[in-house]
């Protein structure tokens, strides 16, 4: 200690020394941060579940519990109520947004080829405008809605269509693209009405 | 004593760290469309800046001047890491919120500026002080503009319904747009207050 | 590499997602350097220049280490030490390579760690699963909106020289107003190239 006291006053600083205080600085931080790490993980992690969960069954109301199954860069689940009957297959899908991307789970009832309902997981569109896709009011236009393809319009919506969100045009339209492909893997995946 | 309320107090007026010293702007513009989030930045970011202080303040002679800076930059990356996971895990709500801002805490200027000008320089009690102040100072110049945005743009503070729901929402106050020049009117309305109270 | 991909990761950054007025980063250079076209020009010009490169060596280091050994929580730590290296390099480069380049950009270099729109781009790569080239296209097309916003604020407070602002507005106040101004006006961009 002291001698780095004396070394402190005395010319431009020993580059070795220089270094020497960065390194020490950067393992005690990587130290440090890897416990940090560790001690969050699994709160981190059980929070990811949960939302998981939630939305499943949120998706697919009248489920009590699930099987996962991980596709190609999807996650599926297939919910069954207390009499053990499938209230229907989700997917868990991601595609890009209007600033990033957007996490969707899509739950359908495949036999009767409908969408059962959506839930914006996870998404980083401008708060008070891309964000507002997950305002309930969004959402419940994809109940019920056949399998196929959707148009967006202004009011009004018809039988394929989704109204939209003013100031949320590129948002919206993105999370029925999304919905759109998470239908076309959702078929892939049950073989076309199982 | 005296000193140490002297430190304080400076940031809470009069080297207002947003009003005065025009620094830490980024999270100011983005973060404050809602007045809770406001809250919980400028909540996180004193939490960084007093840690950062007090750490720097200690070790402030163990670090050769040449390397001052990026010594700094990494104590107070660490900081953030730190309550980046540490929202995540436990307010995960206030996390998702925030996002992408709470790493850019580290690159705050305001901080680093205090490391520079105070912590580097002064005794830890002095350097709490002084975190506290500019902390607390920053925190209500968020809570004070996303009030403003909230409220104007959503017809609610904190979450709860003020205006009703007859209010025709200034969604412009949420925008871009609408941050800025909230921003610039406070400051200008604060420089106002100081022009009069130094006897113009 | 088509044409399409650059021409939408540019557009995206450089007007639709501009950085600094939709995006809120880079907000204290803005303010503090644009009193004039010249030294917001020089400005732009150095922070696209340390962006760039910035992109490259964040991407890299994000594949090859970060990802590789499973150290997210490492990630704002070893951005900014990169950040802050590149900077000091930078600076010592054009020191020794051009004097006079040093003269006009140098004092900015400095500065420009601690600009938040470096690290904000650096952490945008992952999120959006860039590829390298895409990712220097990025960090390009970033740079480039930077220095586009703060050249035009520049330009506007140039001609405020001859308007009379009040006292209490001058400085930072007209300057964040008409930023507010400018935004609304780059949220007619919007829509215009979806990522």
């Amino acid at each position: 200690m002291n001698e780095k006291k004396s070394v402190q006053n005395s010319g431009p600083d020993n580059m070795y020394r220089l270094i020497f205080t960065l390194v020490m600085i950067g393992i005690i931080s990587g130290f440090v941060l890897s416990f940090v790490f560790q001690w969050t993980a699994p709160h981190i992690e059980q929070h990811r579940l949960a939302a998981q969960r939630e939305a499943v069954f949120s998706v697919l109301p009248g489920t009590v519990e699930y099987e996962e199954e991980i596709g190609e860069r999807v996650v599926f689940f297939r919910g069954f109520d207390e009499h053990d009957n499938q209230t229907g297959v989700a997917v868990l899908i991601s595609g890009s947004g209007f600033q990033g991307d957007i996490e969707i789970m899509v739950g359908t009832d495949p036999r009767a080829e409908k969408i059962r309902g959506i839930k914006i997981l996870d998404h980083t569109e401008t708060p008070g405008l891309g964000a507002r896709i997950t305002e309930q009011q969004f959402l419940n236009h994809f109940e019920d809605m056949p399998f196929g393809t959707y148009q967006l319009v202004q009011q009004d919506p018809g039988e394929m269509e989704v109204e939209g969100i003013s100031g949320a045009t590129i948002s919206a339209r993105n999370v029925v693209q999304i919905v759109e492909r998470a239908v076309g893997k959702i078929q892939d995946y049950t073989g076309g009405g199982r | 004593m005296y000193q140490l309320i002297k430190d304080f107090k400076q940031g809470l007026w009069e080297e207002h760290p947003l009003f005065v010293m025009i620094l830490g702007m980024c999270p100011t513009l983005a973060v404050t469309n809602t007045a809770i989030n406001g809250l919980a930045m400028g909540l996180a970011t004193s939490f960084v800046l007093i840690s950062s202080e007090i750490v720097i303040s200690l070790v402030k002679k163990l670090i050769p001047n040449d390397v001052r800076i990026p010594s700094f930059i990494l104590i107070i990356a660490t900081f953030v890491t730190f309550t980046d996971y540490f929202l995540k895990a436990f307010l995960p709500d206030i996390a998702a919120s925030l996002s992408l801002f709470v790493p850019l805490i580290v690159v705050n200027c305001l901080i680093l500026g205090r490391q520079e000008s105070f912590a580097s320089q002064n005794p830890v009690h002095r350097s709490i002080a002084d975190a506290l102040g500019m902390g607390i100072g920053f925190t209500w110049g968020l809570v004070v503009l996303s009030i403003i945005r909230e409220l104007l743009g959503m017809g609610s503070i904190f979450g709860a319904e003020i205006l009703g729901t007859g209010y025709r929402q200034m969604i412009f106050m949420i925008l871009p747009g609408g941050a800025f020049i909230t921003l610039g009117i406070l400051v200008g309305i604060i420089n106002l207050i100081n022009l009069k109270r130094s006897g113009n | 590499m088509e044409l399409s991909q650059i021409l939408l990761i540019l557009g995206s950054t450089v007007l639709v997602n501009n950085f600094v007025l939709m995006q809120f980063l880079g907000i204290c250079p803005f303010l503090g350097v644009s009193r004039q076209v010249e030294t917001s020009f020089s400005m732009g010009l150095a922070t696209t220049f340390v962006m760039t490169m910035t992109s490259a060596a964040t991407w890299l280091i994000n594949t090859f280490i970060l990802e590789a050994f499973n150290l997210p929580f490492l990630r704002y730590v070893a951005f900014i030490i990169v950040i802050a290296s590149l900077v000091q390099f930078v600076e010592m480069f054009i020191k020794n390579m051009s004097p006079v380049l040093y003269k006009t950009l140098g004092i900015f270099l400095p500065l420009i760690t601690t600009n938040c729109a470096i690290l904000g781009m650096a952490l945008q790569i992952p999120m959006n699963e860039f590829n390298f080239i895409e990712s220097l296209i990025f960090g390009f097309g970033a740079g480039v909106g930077f220095t586009l916003a703060i050249v035009l604020i520049g330009g506007l407070r140039e001609q405020l020289r001859f308007s009379d602002v009040p006292e209490s507005l001058q400085g930072a106040p007209i300057t964040l107003i008409l930023a507010g101004i400018m935004a609304m006006a780059f949220m007619g961009f919007s829509g215009l190239i979806a990522m």
